[in-house]
């Protein structure tokens, strides 16, 4: 079958590897139908993440049809036939994560712990196509999946909504979701969301979801206008990063106080807010002495009214410089965090779309067919063509 | 109270702990004869330091010398070849000639505590996890040591042989040497639910002894599982000095191990991805972008 | 059996050939002045002194190779496996040591030929391929 394989930094290339079988028990095979590149992928294949190796199939937003159970799966959960998303950590259902709906912490799917203890003091749950840090899974941009634990992990969808209106229930919905609902927003709470990708558009209109009461989103209008274009048709009032001081502007929007509710949805590779901060975390980077790029975490905690919440929805990996803990620290701020726990939202957010609250597929400006994966991430990386979110198509 | 002190013996019921490590008279040391009993060997005049740093800079020289192939080679290696020899043995007929001796201060130390010394030759390791089974179940699983070699992955087979005795193999990793080893094992003591300790027979292959705890957890948790083993390798003096290193490797084994035990009773099964899909690509993809800023 | 006319063939030999004598330089004061040596480095015990007599006859070893041999090129290699291995044992007396400002000095009188030697030895064998 067609997939999507790891080659170095910056090499991505489609392969024919063989299909995945059943390993457990209690896996499943699904068939792809729809299959999208997450900005984090672009993490991996910029060679951000450590613990890739050379063959590894990425992708980590499937969803499909299943096509084989193993013998121990529940099958009054799922069974053949069944039309699923997967969401992107692996979870057991059992362990003591699990039953606290930690689920991105899941301590028994991660055939790799030792190299996430190692990185982390505690290693994470096993995602899908994500390097061997969390146990190096095959991914999702392939024409079939192998899901570990299917009866915890295989959401099953109705048949009368489309692809691609719940195939982002597996990352991106429920990552800018939880960005802002685990914070316990009001309604006369603010919400500054930095970053206009897939996943601060989520968070923009999970905000007006959870009717919170003004939305800000921060990006650069010079490069991505698509995307601020886009978050203002989501019903936020957006700030140009590139033409004005967002600090200055924030106070003016919000009486001089600040947002209540800051989200970094930017992650590790953060474009600094000036030339010298870019050039430093750059330098830094590049000599490995810092692995990640932290301007948007710097910029939230400045920007954050005291006693408000930072909502770090961005993935970062390692370790980072010049974080104000000094400004954290005596503007009494609350830092939300984590991987999300996708399982945990599913269901509400299914009956979002189904309510006709939210129709996810507004996000989606290209779909492609799997076998032109790398165009696909040219175009995302460099935001070509007005590109902000890409699905695959596997069977074409 | 921490896992740790309970582990250590602060349950004055517990008769076992006075056998803990932390006295300095493990198990094994009871069995091992005092260094002084040991044959003659030559004055060991090199401390244990510099007889490490002899072998690795003997051995760059050797290495060097050897592969010139010429006269002065020789004499490189050869000068190589007396560093790695006293690295080895401890002697050095230089310093004998000289009257130095490095391996004083060494010795007076090690004569005071021979016993502990004997302890720390062997590997040492512990470890704990938090599994959500009852103490119960746990210990059922473990007593019957036929399970063992599902959860452990360098044991070949445990073979049941009474209520106390056991007979077990495992092979050794390839980078060791791959071989098999094999053991008898017997109970030393069984406390229902609570604890399980085992020690190696006199004149096995390996020395081992072990033991591991079930005490019930805080609140739904579970059950706290504690696990203490040592062991001392074959292979003697060279193992012994990589000791610090096997120990690290082994502390990783037992933990990998306990984990698999942990899935096991919590899951049914360990996680895998051996025999998924992955491409062969060496590195030779397109580069799918121009910038790298 | 030193002179240059014998090495024209390799370009970078001058500096090899200087490593060659440091290393003889290296070699003969570990070994005749380990004590002082140890005392600088703030590691003052006989097992320290030991190790810096080895270290010594390693050097010395070093230098004859290398200035007694056409090409120098494993020579200096093996230089670069001996640094790597005194890194380590310096970084283990760092944290012993009694006299930080001796053992920084004692640091900074090593670097320059650490350097040398890593930039050297890729060189020749750089050279040693195109030749």
């Amino acid at each position: 079958m067609k997939a999507l394989i790891w080659c170095a930094p910056y090499k991505v290339k489609v392969e024919n590897v063989p299909e995945p079988k059943i390993l457990n028990g209690r896996d499943a095979i699904v068939r792809m139908t729809s299959t999208c590149i997450c900005g984090s992928d672009l993490h991996l294949v910029d060679g951000f993440v450590p613990f890739m190796k050379p063959g590894d199939v990425l992708g980590h937003e499937p969803m499909g049809i299943v096509e084989d159970v193993g013998p121990d799966v529940d099958t009054s959960k799922v069974k053949v036939g069944d039309r699923v998303v997967v969401p992107f950590p692996i979870a057991c259902g059992t362990c003591f994560f699990c039953r606290r709906q930690l689920y991105s912490c899941c301590e028994n799917t991660n055939p790799k712990s030792y190299l996430g203890e190692e990185a982390f003091g505690f290693a994470t749950a096993g995602v899908f196509g994500y390097s061997h840090l969390t146990g190096g899974y095959a991914g999702g941009q392939a024409e079939m999946l192998r899901v570990p634990f299917a009866d915890v992990n295989c959401q099953v969808m109705p048949t009368d909504l489309t692809d691609h209106q719940v195939v982002f229930l597996s990352d991106i919905f429920p990552t800018g979701y939880m960005a802002v609902q685990h914070c316990d927003p009001k309604p006369d709470d603010t919400v500054a969301v930095w970053g206009c990708g897939p996943v601060g558009q989520f968070a923009i209109r999970s905000a007006k979801l959870l009717n919170a009461g003004k939305v800000i989103a921060i990006d650069n209008g010079k490069t991505v206008p698509e995307r601020l274009r886009m978050a203002r048709e989501g019903g936020a009032i957006t700030i140009d990063n590139s033409r004005e001081s967002v600090y200055d502007r924030l106070l003016d929007l919000t009486g001089g106080i600040g947002p209540d509710i800051c989200v970094d949805a930017v992650g590790m590779e953060a474009h600094g807010s000036n030339i010298l901060e870019h050039a430093y975390d750059k330098i830094k980077t590049n000599l490995m002495m810092e692995s990640d790029r932290p301007a948007a975490v710097r910029q939230t905690i400045e920007c954050c009214r005291k006693g408000g919440t930072v909502s770090i929805a961005g993935v970062y990996g390692g370790l980072a410089d010049k974080i104000p803990l000094g400004a954290l620290m005596n503007k009494g701020l609350t830092v939300k965090t984590g991987q999300c726990h996708v399982h945990r939202y599913v269901p509400e957010l299914l009956d979002h779309v189904r309510s006709g609250r939210i129709d996810p597929s507004f996000v989606v400006t290209h779909r492609i067919p799997l076998s032109e994966a790398p165009h696909g991430y040219h175009l995302f990386r460099e935001k070509k063509d007005g590109c902000i979110k890409v699905v695959l198509d596997p069977a074409a | 109270m921490t896992l740790l002190d309970r582990m250590r013996g602060d349950t004055a019921s517990d008769s076992f702990e006075t056998r803990d490590i932390a006295d300095g008279e493990s198990a094994l040391a009871q069995s091992q004869p005092s260094r002084a009993q040991q044959g003659q060997q030559p004055q060991q005049n090199v401390s244990q330091a510099e007889r490490t740093v002899s072998l690795a800079a003997g051995s760059i020289l050797a290495v060097l010398g050897l592969s010139r192939k010429s006269l002065p080679g020789l004499l490189v290696a050869g000068v190589g070849g007396s560093l790695v020899y006293r690295g080895v043995t401890g002697h050095c007929s230089m310093y004998e000639s000289l009257g130095i001796d490095t391996a004083e201060d060494e010795r007076q130390r090690q004569g005071e505590q021979s016993e502990e010394e004997q302890a720390r030759r062997g590997i040492h390791v512990e470890n704990a996890f938090l599994i959500n089974r009852s103490p119960e179940d746990l210990y059922a699983y473990w007593r019957n040591f036929e399970n063992l070699p599902k959860i452990m992955t360098h044991l070949e087979e445990v073979r049941v042989i009474d209520d106390r005795r056991s007979h077990w193999a495992a092979r050794l990793p390839r980078v060791a040497g791959g071989q098999r080893l094999e053991w008898d094992a017997e109970i030393t003591r069984d406390d229902p639910n609570s604890l399980i300790a085992w020690q190696s027979v006199q004149g096995s292959d390996v020395e081992t002894s072990g033991r591991i705890r079930f005490a019930p957890a805080m609140g739904d948790r579970g059950t706290e599982v504690h696990v203490f083993m040592e062991y001392v390798p074959p292979g003697g003096m060279l193992t012994a000095m990589l000791a610090p290193l096997l120990s690290k490797g082994s502390k990783r084994m037992i933990r990998e191990d306990l984990r698999n035990f942990k899935r096991i009773m919590e899951v049914g099964e360990i996680p895998t991805i051996i025999g998924q899909p992955h491409g062969t690509c060496t590195g030779q993809g397109e580069r799918y972008t121009e910038g790298r800023w | 059996m030193f002179g240059h006319s014998k090495h024209h063939e390799y370009e970078d030999d001058t500096v090899a050939s200087g490593l060659g004598w440091v290393s003889i330089m290296l070699g003969v004061g570990g070994i005749a002045a380990a004590k002082p040596i140890a005392k600088l480095i703030g590691v003052e015990n006989a097992t320290a002194e030991g190790i810096i007599r080895v270290v010594g006859v390693r050097e010395l070893c070093h230098g004859i190779d290398i200035l007694s041999h056409r090409d120098p090129t494993p020579g200096v290699w093996a230089r670069v496996a001996g640094d790597v291995l005194d890194g380590v044992l310096l970084g283990i007396a760092a944290k012993k040591t009694t006299n930080p400002a001796g053992f920084a000095t004692a640091a900074a009188m090593v670097a320059p030929v650490v350097i040398a030697d890593m930039v050297d030895a890729p060189k020749l064998s750089a050279q040693k391929m195109m030749a």
